[in-house]
């Protein structure tokens, strides 16, 4: 079986038992292209695939929501209070289940989830070797460049990171990262579930900020990557690592890179020049483009 | 001789019915009794500690006496194993197919209720629902320790007087 449609199959193990038997039955090649399996109370459970939704069943209960969220925390949900006040739970395998319901405040404060009205199971899916053809910019001559992806959402910035720090990290660049939503090594009991190389550190369930600080006191890195930096306090925390001299790694939200050098929120991340290089990413059809820039 | 030794049988056999409805009462408040403190450490584990449903049950199953570890254990051991069905359906399989365990309907029924709940709700609604489990399994407790002191004793000298009686019948 192949990685694409292995992902497939792990994250149906997710989905009740009749949505599961349902979707084991599409063809090889809908399992392989599959991005997300997703299921809406009192409407359908569909797939979405080759850039469209393709309903497979429907009369999805809220019950049926229930069971996804139990199976995706191992029947632990008071365990991922804080995941899913934050609208996700990543699973082993590395895929994310994504939560709409009712947000709620708790005496104590913490927000949390009920009623769920949909759910989506993300299919995480690495692709070692995309990162290949933009390394050589990266490392430009054996000395590492800190570099910025940009790009809009789904277009694979994750996988690119993803794939970017394996590939710094087998060649021997020590990396900590600071994984807040835990979707880029995908952790599970400690071992990740998707390849970020041999000399990767990893930190997941805090914020960049924070979890910058702790890396940097505490493994000696040389780069510190992260993904989607989107506020103020993200900015902050790139600013601090430069400050340190340590290599910065990261991704950001933009249709490309002078519409983020517009953004307020990035601004001054440019005017100091943190970064050297920047890799956007668009979609083309079925494909997927990359730009090199210097920044 | 014969006679005599049908005679003993039938008494050994009336006396032994006698026993097993007795060891059946005290069984049952043992049962009991052991999953009301098993449903304390439930609740400590999860509202206070946050521990994981099937750390908790591992817990139960090494601190247990028989047969309860078992049960526990084979509840955490199934979880790993069936990671793709609702902890609910895997509690009742086993409070159903577990024969070592002397449960009364009611009680079962209540157990099944509780696994429906374990794992799925927030820690602070699982604390309530194992409260409450807790406190109907005491009750159901307190009766059964009263009929085991009222009727053990009976089950127990009505199963050897009617021996008895069938020994003086056939002799």
């Amino acid at each position: 079986m192949d990685s694409m449609t292995k992902a497939f199959e792990e994250a149906a193990m997710f989905l009740p038992q009749k949505f599961r038997a349902v979707a084991q039955t599409l063809s090889p090649e809908k399992k392989r292209s599959a991005r997300e399996l997703r299921l809406r109370a009192g409407r359908s459970f569909s797939v979405f695939v080759n850039g469209a939704e393709e309903e497979l069943l429907r009369d999805v209960t809220a019950e049926d929501l229930s069971d996804v969220l139990e199976l995706a925390t191992e029947s632990s949900l008071h365990c991922a209070r804080t995941s899913v006040a934050q609208g996700f739970v990543t699973v082993r395998g590395g895929h994310r289940v994504g939560l709409c319901g009712s947000v709620v405040k708790s005496a104590d404060g913490v927000f949390g989830m009920r009623e769920l009205s949909s759910v989506s199971i993300r299919i995480a899916k690495e692709i070692k070797g995309i990162s290949d053809s933009v390394y050589g910019e990266v490392m430009k001559k054996g000395s590492f460049r800190n570099t910025l992806i940009v790009a809009p959402p789904g277009c694979g910035k994750t996988t690119l990171l993803r794939d970017l720090v394996r590939s710094l990290s087998n060649e021997g660049v020590r990396i900590s990262l600071v994984d807040e939503r835990g979707e880029i090594a995908a952790k599970y009991r400690g071992v990740p579930q998707l390849d970020v190389g041999r000399c990767t550190d990893m930190l997941d369930g805090v914020d960049k900020a924070r979890g910058s600080m702790m890396l940097l006191r505490t493994m000696t890195p040389d780069v510190i990557a992260m993904d989607e930096i989107s506020d103020a306090a993200d900015c902050r925390a790139v600013k601090s690592i430069f400050g340190c001299g340590t290599g910065i790694l990261a991704t950001a939200h933009g249709k490309n890179l002078s519409e983020l050098v517009r953004r307020d929120t990035y601004r001054e991340l440019f005017d100091m020049k943190i970064f050297e290089c920047a890799v956007t990413l668009g979609k083309d059809g079925d494909g997927f483009l990359k730009m090199v820039e210097n920044v | 001789m014969i006679k005599a030794i049908g005679a003993i049988l039938l008494a050994s056999g009336a006396a032994l019915i006698g026993i097993s409805a007795s060891s059946e009462l005290t069984a049952r408040v043992r049962t009991l009794s052991m999953f009301c403190r098993a449903l304390e450490i439930m609740r400590s584990e999860i509202a206070e500690m946050l521990s994981p449903l099937e750390a908790v049950l591992q817990k139960l199953g090494r601190e247990m006496p028989e047969p309860f570890c078992s049960f526990f254990s084979e509840c955490a051991d199934e979880m790993k194993r069936r990671g793709d069905i609702p902890f609910g359906i895997i509690w009742r399989k086993q409070l159903t197919y577990n024969t070592a365990l002397t449960l009364g309907a009611r009680e079962k029924e209540e157990l099944v209720s509780l696994g429906n709940v374990l794992g799925r709700y927030s820690a602070d609604e699982q604390r309530i629902s194992i409260e409450r489990t807790s406190r109907t399994l005491e009750s159901i407790l307190s009766v059964a320790d009263s009929d085991r002191r009222r009727l053990g004793g009976l089950y127990t000298k009505l199963g050897i007087i009617c021996g008895i009686s069938l020994v003086i019948v056939f002799i």
